[in-house]
């Protein structure tokens, strides 16, 4: 087994593929971009293994990179996040205004109602939006975690995710 | 609803509240069912969301993809976008260092021999560059090179491919070192074409002349004016039968449809018929062509219509390149070739 630093990346690896891998298929629009940008954030995280001393919660650290390089590449990919007031009818203006991609068909055949809208709603919410209520209520970091994942204050997390948890009811109940 | 109680809601889900912020939540969600019904449907989609990543899979391929990585592989082969992203990068890499090669073996006229060719009489500064051929592979010096390029250009058959007509060039006779190399403006048919004065005595490559015609003898002129005819040499006067009979070609209108080269080499002057491609205009061209220090520094139109328009110099410049005039170079010299605006500097 190869060793880098304090962590076995094959253990990183084992732990964190599927949560990786689902927030790359949240913030991704398709499953080939989403399987791109999950071996690229492990190559980040291979890379940087021998450097991480564990300062930082090792979930913390793994979703820092996985979100810093999703950030970019939705913007290189001109999907440039888009910043909203601070105001939920600003959001839910963005909201609509958003693309409707609509469920997958299979997914749609054995989901519930709810799920089907509530998985339209995620992807019609805005990538801010959408990765904090993913990080909270999908992969059950906390708020300290995910402000520590997305750096910004503990109380940033709190209004945001309260703003999109609000955004995103009214689109499911739309 | 209130952005603030929206955000009650929503930390209440997360067990965010402190005690007496729950203690007064549940005594309005009691008092108020509306509200109640809000933070249920709230409750609905948060556990709908967990279903849904609870519902997720890893695809298997993305294990065959991270597996170089397990595996302790610096680079992983099978890493798709890195793959991409690497051969795009190393063909940029390498086309780049192509071009720097390219470049760094064939820099063209220094700023010191282009200020040289102003002293020599070719003041005007070059506008378009059109770099021929592989560069100098000559280890010596400019100074001691072999000159001849002029000569053996003169003397090759017309290059295959590039041109349609296959009649090598008709050479003329040196001129003496010096000399003005120069025609009258020359126009598309019928119109005078002033002589074309040499001084030395060299006619022995002379081949192809053609007879029958009658040639236009022009005034002299001065030198360095390639406007204004020529001054007459007594030593050539020799051979001027020849001459004559070649420039008398010169002189005819070329054929309908066809063009006709003339070239100055240092002194020389050759000229063909030629088909012109599709981007010239059937006529006159003429080209002077400067060879410095071994070296073809230059080629500029000269002459011809008053009218031409730079595209006209391009063509001009694209049937120097035409005569392959790298391959005469034989490699020894540097071959990019400067034309310069027509009557710019002369």
């Amino acid at each position: 087994m190869w060793q880098t630093g304090l962590v076995d990346f094959d253990l990183v690896y084992e732990r964190f593929r599927l949560p990786v891998w689902r927030l790359a298929r949240r913030l991704t629009t398709s499953e080939e971009e989403a399987l791109d940008t999950t071996q690229e954030i492990f190559i980040r995280v291979w890379r940087g293994l021998p450097g991480f001393r564990g300062e930082a919660k090792l979930s913390t650290w793994v979703f820092q990179i996985a979100w810093n390089y999703l950030r970019a590449h939705r913007r290189k990919m001109g999907r440039t996040l888009q910043i909203i007031g601070e105001d939920i009818n600003a959001a839910q203006d963005l909201v609509e205004s958003a693309v409707d991609t609509g469920p997958d068909p299979e997914r749609r055949t054995r989901a519930t109602e709810l799920l089907d809208r509530v998985e339209v709603a995620l992807k019609k919410l805005p990538e801010h939006y959408r990765v904090v209520v993913w990080l909270r209520d999908g992969e059950d970091l906390s708020y300290q975690e995910i402000a520590d994942t997305l750096d910004v204050p503990i109380g940033t997390v709190r209004s945001r995710l309260a703003r999109a948890r609000g955004a995103l009811k009214e689109l499911v109940e739309s | 609803m209130d952005e603030t109680i929206v955000e009650i809601l929503s930390r209440h889900l997360d067990g965010d509240l402190k005690a007496d912020e729950e203690l007064e939540l549940l005594a309005r969600l009691e008092a108020e069912p509306a509200l109640a019904e809000e933070l249920e449907t709230m409750r609905r989609i948060r556990r709908s969301v967990a279903v849904l990543a609870s519902s997720e899979q890893v695809p298997a391929e993305l294990d065959s993809l991270v597996d170089p990585l397990r595996r302790g592989r610096p680079e992983p082969v099978a890493l798709r976008s890195w793959a991409r992203w690497l051969a795009t990068a190393a063909a940029v890499v390498l086309g780049a260092a192509v071009i720097i090669e390219i470049n760094r073996r064939n820099p063209g006229p220094s700023v010191e021999s282009m200020a040289k060719l102003r002293k020599e009489g070719h003041p005007a500064e070059p506008t378009e560059r059109f770099t021929l051929a592989p560069l100098p592979t000559s280890s010596l010096p400019p100074e001691q090179q072999p000159l001849g390029a002029s000569d053996r250009l003169l003397a090759s058959p017309a290059p295959e491919g590039e041109l349609d007509d296959p009649v090598p060039l008709e050479v003329l006779g040196p001129l003496e070192e010096g000399e003005a190399r120069t025609f009258e403006n020359q126009k598309p048919a019928g119109v005078s074409l002033d002589e074309v004065q040499a001084k030395s005595q060299a006619v022995a490559e002379d081949k192809g002349a053609r007879m029958g015609e009658s040639l236009r003898p022009t005034a002299p002129g001065e030198k360095g004016d390639l406007n204004r005819p020529p001054q007459r040499n007594e030593k050539g006067r020799a051979h001027e039968g020849d001459r004559d009979a070649a420039l008398q070609s010169w002189v005819a209108s070329p054929p309908m449809g066809q063009a006709q080269l003339f070239v100055f080499i240092n002194g020389k002057s050759a000229w063909r018929d030629f088909t012109p491609p599709s981007t010239c205009k059937a006529g006159r061209y003429s080209v002077r062509i400067v060879v410095t220090g071994g070296a073809v520094r230059e080629a500029r139109p000269v002459g011809g219509a008053a009218l031409a328009a730079p595209s006209q110099r391009l063509c001009a410049a694209e049937l120097v390149l035409g005569l392959e005039i790298d391959e005469v170079a034989d490699g020894e010299y540097p071959a990019e070739i400067v034309v310069e605006p027509r009557g710019s500097g002369q």
